[in-house]
């Protein structure tokens, strides 16, 4: 049961990705997306997201929708975190997506 | 996210996050869209600011999330009035103020003349005066389409006007029209173009007419360089009526201005003292005010320099407040004899002076013959200025009529 339902998310997640690509749609606009900006190395703009998973000034961890996003490096400061959008100021060292094991 | 100055207004507050799930809360917090920032960890936990509005709202969150909120700082205007609730000459000086600046609004208090080129501001400002507007009037008793207007009939050369107010400022934006071409079409009619000079034609351009001259033709004063009157040829070629025009053209001609200039060699020369006084006024209106200690000094011989400026809140936010600065520097007269060549320097400035003033206005310099003379009293400038210059003004053309049987036809 679990395996079909996981069958249909993914297939309807490819179908949504081949029409946004074919209908030259940005694909930011899919639901569950997470559009992250980044702006030198000391801004990131962050929208689409679940919440805060873990905070320290070297370490930053977001849950989305489909994995999680790490963000790490030194002095990092929340501008201003609201529901959509979040903006991380500091000396960014490096952004990794870490998918949940199945 | 809101502009500081909207949240100073509405009150912000620095709060400390402690304890377990500090990370549930500022999701929750997001959740329920209130929005935090400036948001750092900290030893003990997370601080952040939020809003007056939103830290009413924190409190199930922080019993849902079981975290605990101090406030370590505050900031805004609903803190500041509750702080000097008791001072109330403070709120009665501000609402002074406030209500100061909105009446001082409602006047003019600073007109700007733009655009004029040969009109010079103070004739533009006295006709405003006799208009009954001038600095301190109520705005709104200003028809602005109606003064443009009015403006436009009674200064001739004005082909454009745009009366408007910015903040405090009456704008008077205006295009001149500086083609005499066009003027004297208008005005003009049947003329011919006649010399004002003697000299020689260099160059003739005939748009409208019949040229009498050319290229290397003497004239005099008045001789007629283009005809009003053209000739009308029937097929045989001769005349079997005239026709009348405003003559048009450009002519050129070569002329010969005589100059002369003199300075006697004693001469009275400044020498400052190094004696000066600087006085501030402060003025309010037709008020004013000299600050102690800054009275000017009277000297018998002196130099004034005034400064005057207007106070304004913003750029076109004038104010009927003046400082106005004045300085006063003491000078003596001491008789002084120029020598020869401080002599000549004065007169070739003054003849440098004078050619660039005729260059100006379009005419060129074809030779120069002045020299300078030098007697026991006066130094001299003499001599003939050989230039090319535009001639041509205007005069009535005379009208003839044809001596022949029978009437022109058509």
């Amino acid at each position: 049961m679990f395996s079909v339902k996981m069958m249909k998310k993914k297939r309807r997640e490819h179908f949504l990705e081949k029409l946004t690509s074919d209908a030259m749609i940005p694909k930011d606009t899919l639901p569950g997306n997470t559009c992250v900006s980044l702006t030198g190395q000391k801004e990131v703009i962050i929208e689409n997201y679940k919440g805060i998973l873990e905070y320290t000034s070297e370490k930053l961890i977001i849950m989305t929708s489909r994995c999680k996003i790490e963000i790490s490096g030194k002095h990092l400061e929340i501008c201003y975190y609201a529901k959509e959008e979040m903006k991380v100021t500091g000396l960014i060292q490096c952004v990794s997506y870490c998918r949940p094991k199945t | 996210m809101k502009g500081k100055v909207f949240s100073w207004f509405r009150g912000t507050v620095r709060i400390l996050i402690k304890g377990g799930s500090c990370e549930r809360f500022l999701n929750l917090c997001a959740f329920h869209r209130i929005n935090l920032w400036n948001l750092h960890p900290e030893k003990e936990g997370y601080t952040a600011w939020v809003t007056l509005d939103g830290f009413r709202r924190i409190r199930p969150l922080i019993r849902k999330s079981g975290a605990h909120i101090r406030i370590t700082g505050k900031s805004g205007l609903p803190f500041f009035l509750y702080q000097n609730r008791r001072r109330k000459m403070i709120f009665a000086a501000i609402l002074t103020a406030c209500f100061s600046i909105f009446f001082l609004s409602l006047f003019i208090w600073d007109i700007r003349i733009e655009g004029n080129r040969t009109l010079s501001d103070e004739k533009i400002m006295d006709y405003l005066q006799e208009e009954g507007i001038h600095q301190g009037i109520w705005k709104s008793s200003i028809d602005y389409k109606l003064l443009a207007s009015n403006m436009r009939k009674n200064f001739d050369g004005i082909t454009w006007v745009s009366v408007k107010l910015e903040g405090t400022r009456l704008l008077v934006d205006l295009q001149e029209n500086t083609d005499l071409r066009i003027r004297e079409e208008a005005v003009y009619n049947a003329s011919d173009l006649v010399s004002d000079a003697d000299g020689t034609i260099v160059r003739i351009i005939t748009r409208a007419g019949t040229p009498l001259v050319e290229a290397g033709t003497e004239v005099k004063k008045g001789d007629i360089l283009i005809s009003g009157r053209i000739d009308l040829l029937d097929d045989s070629g001769s005349v079997y009526g005239y026709r009348y025009v405003p003559a048009d053209g450009d002519i050129y001609i070569q002329t010969a201005l005589s100059y002369q200039d003199k300075i006697s060699l004693w001469h009275q020369e400044k020498e400052y003292t190094g004696r000066e006084k600087t006085s501030l006024v402060l003025k309010f209106g037709s008020a004013a005010l000299v600050l102690p200690g800054l009275w000017p000094e009277k000297y018998s011989l002196s130099d004034k320099t005034t400064c005057t400026m207007q106070l304004k809140m913003m750029e076109n936010f004038y104010l009927p407040v003046y400082f106005q600065q004045t300085s006063i520097k003491e000078y003596d007269l001491t008789e002084k004899k120029y020598s020869k060549k401080e002599a000549e320097a004065v007169l070739n400035g003054n003849l440098n002076h004078f050619l660039e003033k005729i260059q100006e206005k379009g005419v060129q310099i074809f030779q120069n013959d002045v020299k300078i003379e030098k007697t026991d009293a006066v130094c001299t400038a003499k001599g003939t200025i050989i230039v090319i210059v535009k001639a041509g003004e205007r005069a009535d053309t005379e009208q003839i009529e044809l001596q022949k049987e029978g009437t022109p036809q058509g």
